[in-house]
């Protein structure tokens, strides 16, 4: 007799967790897919004369049965949880919803377990009612964002209501499997394979963008932590339900196997459906940690995802100088002082690939879905060093092209002073030329920018920097090369030598003595240059022997040497 | 013996009664000699040879006149001393004259009188001719010789009739030789020797006078010739005929008749034709001749009553006075003249007494217009000077000439200096640049007192609670300073500030008077960040800052009362009260003038007693004139070429490197701006601010004009760009800048740059008629930059603010420079950043400086209490400035 009851209160005992898991009992174990969400509802009605007991009362029944004709048997509220009223969220309005937290929302359901919680605020303001709601996600542990319909009409608040909860239900998918090379990954939705009640509602939809999460579980598979993956989504698949459970999506991610790494025991993968609820996005731009320092003065482009290369990863080359279609093609924001830019939401394009700027470097490249927080902050690596660099080089470019333009002008001024018979003219610019700062001038100054800009980064630690300035003083120092170059110069002396020699010859040919030239002007008027002809039989006043010069006109100092 | 003796007593009483007649002879010779000496002389100086000539001429007059040989010469040499002696050569000679008429007659057909016209002015002034009307039976259309000159003259005829008759007169002389000679002075005086305008060999002929009915002079051809132009109404050429003559021959018979007749046609067909004033100046000039010609008092005084309505209906009472002067000088009795006096005097007194009433009624601006306007028509008025002097000084209004006004640049990408000169005299902001030295000073009409505590991350600002006397300003409270602060830190403002609000964290109302600034990070310095004018809380759409978004300027002094494209009035917001012992300055009256010598001319007239923008070349002589202050803006105007940030073609470096190389600044300055080569008073420069400012890089070295390397990048550039398109460069309309700006694009063109002057649109009657901006690649700017650490920033995006944005054209290194210096932590960084910036931003080509000039602003000496040290913009603490009651008095 006393083995009887003891056996009823020992099964009581074990059978007592059973209620506070709910159905989840009856799903088949490991089946998430036959899982149903445990739900509750709870509905703050704000101060109102036209709010009755009444109504509150019609409108939370009202509410329980369209969101059982609705959901069907993926829904279940647990004992304790069903469509309530609630007095405790004060004010019991949208900025009540807004003030919420997570915790203050967990204390309201720690009596029974629920997956899910919905907390709607009803109010009045003239003719209109607005019903707002907020998801609370007990397997996330997160709040989702507000969401609010109106109406005019004081009977449809508890459609109103089911249409804010239908629009805030973020499905939960557990991710299976993750392939890395073909970007893509298996999902089995939660309840799955339990039939909607109202066959037409599909809260998942081909090209919707879930969010993965990580759940770190203990020992006792109790949840340690949970970490969402950044600038990683997911994109379903078509048909993402239509009667099965397991769908495929597409992973968009800056990180090159963002989920595999962590497909391990003790670790969920679960993806959330997210959808923009924000008109935009501010991005914060910042460098370092201690005190994080924002970037201003960057530029992020904002450009469409293209298919295959959604994955965009963290660029550690520097762009090259081709230019890039995607820039071109998208919009180039500027951050501010604050480091900011916001980046607004595209219907079009719900994942944007951003790309952060800095000189002629690519900071970083991120997927990136606006719209889903108010503020979001982008470490990017600090890159004064570098930039520092390309100002050097830039200006040390400048005095070369200004060089380079410098001696092509003397040396055109030559080549015409060559060709007028103008050599001392011709000598004179062949000396400027040779005045001009050398290629060796310039290579110094380059590796002086390059080694002190190389020395600042390694104290830095910055690897990237320092392959990237390296690779910005080899471009300069080829321009160098090329542009200034001693051969171009010797070629050039060369060049003007050959041409003097034969200006030279030209002249003693026409010196000579026994030259006669048909064209030439009479004899008067070459009288000149024939008096340096050494065979001239010279006048009796030019055999006298020649004037000592005066000292005074005798050159001095180094001139005259 | 006796026959013997008594004929040789005989032969000596002859002899004795020889020597004794001879003496008469002799004197009576030497008498002639003298009567005839001035006759010849009279007849030129190359004349006495020909006459020699004549009896040679005459000799061999047998031969073939038209060619005399050598031989013929020779031979007539020979038989000169033979010919001369004995009674038949006379009658040979007479024979040979009239041959002489004759082969003229048989050469040509000479021209009858009555078919000859009148020669031409080309003519005239070719060859002087001469007509010689020969006697014949035909009276009334006789044969006319055309000669040269014929001489003496005038009255050729008579006096040589009179010059016969003399030598008839005298007595036959005793001798044979005297009795020759008389003969041959006798003969010589009944001919005229003449040459033909057309015989280059310079042939004589000796034509008898009795044969010469009359000559027409060339004298009397001229003046017929003017008379035929004055009655085709070519005055000016008619008196330009004549003027010769005048010279010449003054007492020429009808000339000076004829010039006075012309003149007065002259001035009646001007008068005509409404040219009074050139009427004015035949009459005068007539009146210098003859004072009493008939009619010339009566034209006089109509003319000038015509010129003086003519002025008064012009509002020009000066050129009025002038033309009263004018006659005065020439006729102080003249009934117009003492017409004019009583009229303007009596003019004078009633607008006196119109002013006097509108300053008892409290009218002062109106008062102040009539007692001016009472100056300029009769200065002389009496009881004017106290009249004027007790309403100008009640209601101060200073007269300023000026070469550009505000908003005359409509569509300029910039702010012109007058834009900026009006702004800063319509409001004022809460610090605002005092004086320059070494460093920028700083002063606050609003403050009393500004401290930085906290290691300089906080501030206190307290408020005046009072305003002195003379200012013109609202009272303000700290409400309103904390409620534009607090605008500009707003992100969602329209006012946002981003440098401002990157430095400021919050604002803190203390009490009414008093508040708090929070700085998120240390200024180097405070005052630059809060130069801006306080505004009441509002939002966009006010029509005093559409801009800004913020409401209306609360922190204003001025208003623009009147503005016009040449004209432009602003007085005080809050005007002075009475009873005051001393009043202000109460209102500017800016007026604009095309060129620096109107703006002189201005000044010397006394229509304006100050010039704000007179070039270098035009200040020094005034710099001497003691009835002017000259005082130099404590930073010299900078002229630099702006380049747009978002032009294409601007963006190659080449490019911007061929336009600074080919321009030949020293050259444009030394000619174009200072208009000597010598003068000290411009300098090149590199950078957009003065050379004497903290910022400037002075070791930084100019890049040389150099048209070859200019020519090379060009070159350069275009085979990258492919196509250049004409350059569009934007001047303000500034006579000085549009020159240089002309002479820029003209040194381009050598180097085969295209550029255009682009000029902004004249402006609007209204002046608020919204002007699209022009399309432009480079702006041509005069610019005075007080603070380049703030400014610069603006001055390079060519965008009023500090934003990120504006520096998007930038290379990334500039914009990281840029926002480096904001963030300077301490005043030595800021300079020190400043100057590197300096250097990369020439480096850079960012913008192309060209040189400064130390302009001056010209005070008559009846302001005062103007500051006592260098001027840092035009209007510097101008209410507090004093000016003196003065009108022009002297003649016009």
């Amino acid at each position: 007799m006393r083995v009887g009851p003891t056996f009823a209160i020992l099964g009581l005992i074990i059978a007592a967790p059973v209620p506070s898991r709910g159905a989840s009992d009856a799903a088949p174990l490991g089946r998430v897919d036959y899982l149903p969400y445990q739900v509750s509802v709870s509905v703050a009605f704000s101060r109102d004369t036209e709010i009755t007991e009444t109504f509150r009362r019609t409108v939370c029944s009202t509410l329980r049965t369209r969101l059982e004709q609705t959901f069907g048997a993926t829904w279940i509220f647990p004992p304790g949880a069903d469509v309530v009223p609630n007095d405790r969220l004060v004010p019991p309005n949208e900025s009540g919803l807004e003030r919420l937290t997570h915790s203050v929302a967990a204390e309201q359901f720690a009596g029974f377990a629920c997956d899910k919680a919905y907390f709607l605020t009803v109010s009045r303001r003239g003719p209109k009612w607005f019903v707002s709601g907020r998801e609370w996600d007990g397997t996330l542990r997160s709040l989702g964002p507000p969401a609010s319909e109106t109406t005019t009409d004081r009977g449809s608040v508890a459609d109103a209501a089911l249409a804010v909860i239908t629009r805030i239900f973020s499905p939960l998918l557990i991710v299976d499997d993750a392939d890395r090379d073909s970007k893509s990954a298996v999902l089995t939705i939660r309840a799955g394979s339990i039939p909607y009640g109202d066959p037409k509602f599909q809260p998942l939809k081909a090209g919707d963008i879930l969010q993965p999460v990580f759940r770190f579980l203990d020992s006792k598979h109790a949840v340690r932590s949970i970490q969402s993956v950044p600038w990683t989504y997911l994109v379903l698949g078509p048909d993402p339900k239509n009667g099965r459970s397991q769908v495929r999506a597409s992973v968009v991610s800056s990180y090159r196997a963002p989920l595999a790494a962590n497909m391990r025991r003790r670790v969920e993968a679960i993806a959330v459906r997210v959808r923009p609820e924000f008109p935009a996005t501010r991005l914060t731009l910042v460098a370092g940690k201690d005190p994080p320092q924002p970037q201003a003065g960057l530029f992020v482009t904002v450009s469409e995802l293209a298919p295959g290369t959604a994955g965009g990863k963290s660029s550690a080359r520097p762009a090259a100088d081709s230019p890039r279609p995607a820039e071109a093609a998208g919009s180039r924001l500027l951050s501010d002082r604050y480091g900011e830019v916001t980046i607004p939401v595209d219907p079009q394009q719900p994942i944007v690939r951003l790309e952060v700027h800095s000189g002629g470097a690519i900071l970083a490249r991120r997927p990136f879905m606006p719209g889903l927080e108010p503020d979001v902050t982008l470490q990017v690596a600090d890159d004064r060093v570098r930039l520092g660099a390309e100002r050097e080089v830039d200006i040390l470019e400048s005095q070369l092209i200004e060089t380079v333009a410098r001696r092509g002008a003397l040396m055109a001024r030559t080549r015409a002073a060559i060709k007028r018979t103008d050599v001392s003219s011709a000598q004179k610019l062949l000396a400027e030329v040779d005045r001009l700062p050398p290629a060796d001038e310039y290579l110094g100054q380059l590796n002086k920018i390059r080694v002190l800009a190389l020395e600042e980064a390694h104290n830095r630690k910055d690897r990237v920097s320092e392959r990237r300035i390296e690779d910005l003083c080899q471009k300069t120092l080829d321009r160098i090369t090329q542009y200034l170059s001693d051969d171009r110069v010797a070629t050039f002396k060369e060049e003007v030598a050959q041409l003097l020699n034969a200006k030279k010859v030209e002249t003693q040919q026409l010196q000579a003595p026994m030259h006669r030239d048909e064209n030439a002007a009479p004899r008067e008027a070459s009288a000149q240059p024939a008096a340096n002809a050494p065979l001239r039989r010279r006048s009796p006043d030019e055999l006298k022997p020649p004037a000592k010069k005066e000292p005074a006109n005798r050159p001095t100092g180094a001139a005259g040497i | 013996m006796k026959r013997a003796m008594g004929s040789n007593s005989v032969r000596s009483a002859l002899r004795r009664f020889a020597r004794v007649a001879a003496i008469p002879s002799v004197g009576l010779f030497v008498l002639l000699g003298l009567l005839l000496g001035p006759a010849s002389a009279f007849q030129g100086p190359g004349i006495p040879g020909q006459r020699q000539k004549a009896p040679r001429a005459a000799k061999k007059s047998k031969e073939p006149p038209s060619k005399p040989s050598q031989k013929d010469k020779k031979e007539k040499s020979e038989t000169e001393d033979d010919d001369t002696k004995g009674t038949d050569s006379k009658e040979k000679k007479d024979s040979g004259e009239s041959k002489r008429l004759k082969d003229i007659k048989s050469q040509q057909k000479l021209p009858k009188l009555a078919d000859l016209p009148i020669p031409s002015v080309a003519e005239l002034n070719q060859q002087p001719v001469d007509w010689l009307v020969l006697d014949s039976n035909n009276k009334a259309n006789p044969d006319v010789l055309i000669a040269k000159p014929v001489f003496p003259r005038p009255d050729t005829l008579k006096k040589l009739a009179d010059a016969l008759d003399e030598l008839k007169r005298r007595p036959r002389p005793t001798t044979p030789d005297e009795r020759e000679k008389l003969e041959i002075q006798k003969a010589d005086v009944q001919k005229i020797l003449v040459t033909l305008p057309e015989d280059a060999s310079g042939q004589i002929y000796e034509i008898p006078t009795e044969k010469v009915d009359r000559i027409i002079y060339h004298e009397d051809l001229t003046i017929r010739r003017a008379t035929l132009l004055a009655e085709e109404k070519k005055f000016r050429d008619a008196l330009e005929l004549l003027y010769p003559l005048q010279r010449t021959v003054p007492k020429w018979k009808g000339l000076e008749d004829e010039s006075r007749r012309m003149l007065m046609s002259e001035a009646e067909s001007t008068l005509h034709g409404g040219d009074f004033q050139t009427g004015l100046m035949s009459l005068m000039e007539l009146h210098a001749r003859d004072r009493n010609y008939p009619g010339l008092q009566t034209q006089l005084g109509r003319v000038t009553d015509k010129l003086i309505e003519t002025a008064r209906q012009s509002h020009d009472d000066r050129e009025a006075r002038h033309y009263v002067a004018q006659l005065a000088r020439l006729e102080p009795e003249h009934e117009t003249v003492e017409k004019w006096k009583r009229a303007l005097n009596a003019e004078a007194q009633d607008l006196m007494a119109s002013a006097l009433e509108a300053a008892r009624n409290g009218r002062y601006a109106e008062a102040v217009d009539a007692i001016d306007r009472a100056a300029r028509v009769w200065p002389k008025a009496v009881g004017l000077a106290e009249a004027h002097r007790k309403i100008c000084e009640r209601y101060q209004r200073l007269s300023v000439g000026a070469m550009t006004l505000a908003g005359g640049g409509a569509g300029l990408p910039v702010p012109t200096l007058a834009d900026q000169r009006a702004t800063r005299l319509e409001q004022f902001d809460l610090f605002e640049v005092d004086r320059i030295d070494d460093t920028t000073h700083y002063r606050s009409r609003l403050l009393e007192q500004w401290e930085p505590t906290d290691l300089g991350r906080r501030a206190f600002f307290t408020l005046r609670r009072s305003s002195a006397r003379w200012e013109s300003r609202p009272s303000l409270n700290a409400v309103s300073v904390m409620s534009t602060m607090r605008a500009l830190i707003d992100r969602s403002s329209p006012a946002f500030d981003e440098r401002f609000a990157s430095y400021v964290d919050g604002i803190e109302l203390r009490s009414p008077l008093e508040l708090e600034v929070r700085f998120s990070r240390a200024p180097p310095r405070m005052e630059p960040l809060f130069c801006f004018p306080i505004s009441a809380p509002g939002g966009a759409g006010t029509n005093f800052d559409r801009q800004s978004g913020l409401g209306p300027v609360l922190s204003r002094r001025f208003e623009c009362a009147e503005r016009s494209p040449d004209r432009s009035r602003f007085r005080r917001l809050f005007p002075q009260p009475d009873g005051l012992d001393q009043y202000q300055l109460a209102e500017i009256d800016e007026r604009r003038y095309d060129s620096p010598q109107r703006e002189i001319q201005a000044l010397l007239r006394g229509d304006v007693s100050m010039l704000l923008d007179l070039p270098p070349w035009a200040i020094s002589p005034l710099r001497k004139d003691t009835r002017f202050f000259v005082l130099d803006y404590a930073i010299p105007t900078t002229h630099v070429l702006q380049l747009n940030p978002n032009s294409q073609p601007l963006k190659s470096r080449e490019l911007r490197l061929a336009l600074s190389y080919a321009i030949d600044a020293q050259r444009i300055l030394s000619r174009q701006i200072l208009h000597a080569a010598d003068s000290t008073a411009g300098r090149l420069s590199t950078a957009p601010f003065a050379t004497t400012s903290y910022a400037y890089n002075g070791l930084l070295p100019r890049r040389e004009f150099s048209a070859s390397m200019a020519f090379s990048l060009n070159a350069v550039a275009l085979k990258r760009l492919q196509e250049i398109p004409p350059l569009r460069l934007v001047c303000e309309n500034d006579p000085q800048a549009r020159s240089a700006a002309a002479e820029i694009i003209a040194q381009w063109k050598r180097v085969g740059i295209v550029a255009q002057l682009v000029s902004p649109e004249p402006q609007s009657g209204s002046g608020q008629a919204a002007q699209s901006p022009l399309e432009w690649d480079i702006a041509y700017r005069k610019l005075r930059m007080e603070e380049p650490v703030t400014q610069l920033w603006p001055f390079i995006t060519v965008n009023s603010g500090a934003r990120l944005e504006s520096v998007r054209a930038f290379p990334d290194w500039l914009r990281m420079e840029l926002l480096d210096l904001d963030n300077a932590p301490d005043w030595k960084s800021a300079v020190s950043r400043l100057q590197t910036l300096h250097a990369h931003l020439y480096s850079e080509v960012a913008y192309i400086p060209l040189w400064e000039v130390d302009d001056a602003i010209l005070l008559r000496k009846n302001v005062r209490d103007f500051p006592a040290y260098k001027f840092v913009n035009p209007y510097q603490d101008v209410e507090r400035w004093i000016v003196q009651s003065w009108f022009p008095e002297d003649e016009p």
